[in-house]
């Protein structure tokens, strides 16, 4: 695939997980309504480290 | 992984992809009928006080991991053709869900575990789930889809993050990726508020009042499929199609049954020698 017809596609499984991490662990953290649960969030920073080192690296590949 | 694959698809691949379909419907649907209008055959636990557990919020809420998967599998397809995608799926769906729906089923039957040996005699249960609209077997169906895109999301960051490292470093930063994010998935999705699973066991090692074999079976279940999903070219090429696909998932049970034996192998002595139970914890969760 040529680096301009890529668009958000290479992106996808990044955008996927994301978005079920803010759903299934943000969001419905929030909705508990219990503070704890969201003090205990720094637990998955690496996983979001992990998604926006991919994302850079993927959109620093098509910028080349 | 970001190449667009335009391959023909072979009759062999075809076939292959069909059966895996084929096998997930036969376990789909039956399950899903006898879990909703004859859950007494399946020893349903009952669904009391648990939120969002009507069929209507149940399919609602499994929209989301069903575009999640949706969005995968179209990438996954896209880039490295129908039959690996379809060997993705059908390999981290019936992997995962083998190994979840083994541990349900022992814990439904605690006296399977107490047989295994006398440690695990005072052994309750191990978990069970409580809402989805489709099931396999014990485990809802989005549960599975999950795993999917999960694993395969965390495989396409290993391998956009490590390109030039052997599988065995890609496979554990993926497995470290998915732990990761059940450590806060875990805690809040079985909180009060939401109850998407409950926990039964007595383990003695726990972080954040989630047994510590949870945490370890999520690591191993997406390092070890990645271990196998790059092994798969490797077998087509050298057994043709068929063989390899046989291959590819009576590797993926091996590991299964590997995994089982550990943690059997792990729970004899941590029940016998860690006593009072540990339960690693931040504010008391």
């Amino acid at each position: 695939m040529k680096d301009k017809d890529r668009g958000l596609f290479v992106y996808l499984p990044i955008i996927a997980l994301f978005g079920y991490w803010l759903y299934a662990c943000v969001i419905c953290a929030f909705l508990t309504l219990d503070p704890r649960m969201l003090k205990i969030a720094f637990v998955s920073l690496p996983v979001v480290l992990g998604m926006a080192l991919g994302a850079l690296k993927l959109a620093r590949s098509a910028g080349r | 992984m970001a190449e667009v694959l335009e391959q023909p698809l072979l009759p062999a691949e075809r076939t292959a992809a069909w059966l895996i379909a084929a096998a997930m419907a036969v376990v789909l649907i039956p399950s899903t009928i006898l879990h909703h209008f004859f859950p007494a055959l399946m020893k349903v636990p009952s669904l009391a006080g648990v939120p969002y557990s009507t069929p209507g919020w149940a399919f609602a809420l499994d929209l989301i991991p069903l575009a999640a998967g949706a969005v995968c599998f179209w990438h996954a397809r896209v880039t490295l053709g129908w039959y690996k995608a379809m060997m993705f799926l059908g390999g981290s769906f019936f992997f995962t869900g083998l190994a979840e729906n083994v541990w349900i089923y022992l814990g439904k039957n605690p006296q399977l575990l107490a047989a295994m040996s006398g440690e695990f005699s005072s052994v309750p249960g191990t978990y069970y789930f409580t809402r989805g609209f489709f099931w396999w077997g014990d485990m809802p169906a989005t549960i599975c889809l999950a795993w999917f895109f999960i694993a395969y999301a965390c495989v396409y960051i290993q391998d956009v993050l490590l390109p030039r490292c052997g599988i065995w470093t890609r496979a554990a930063l993926g497995g470290l990726l998915a732990l990761s994010l059940d450590l806060w998935l875990d805690p809040v999705q079985v909180s009060p508020a939401w109850q998407s699973w409950r926990w039964v066991t007595n383990e003695s090692l726990k972080v954040f009042s989630i047994p510590l074999t949870n945490f370890a079976a999520w690591f191993l279940l997406i390092f070890l499929f990645a271990v196998a999903f790059e092994k798969l070219p490797r077998l087509t090429a050298r057994r043709g199609v068929a063989g390899g696909t046989a291959l590819f998932f009576l590797l993926l049970l091996g590991f299964k049954a590997a995994i089982l034996a550990s943690f059997v192998a792990y729970g004899i002595p941590a029940m016998k020698y860690v006593s009072p139970p540990v339960n690693l914890t931040l504010w008391g969760i």
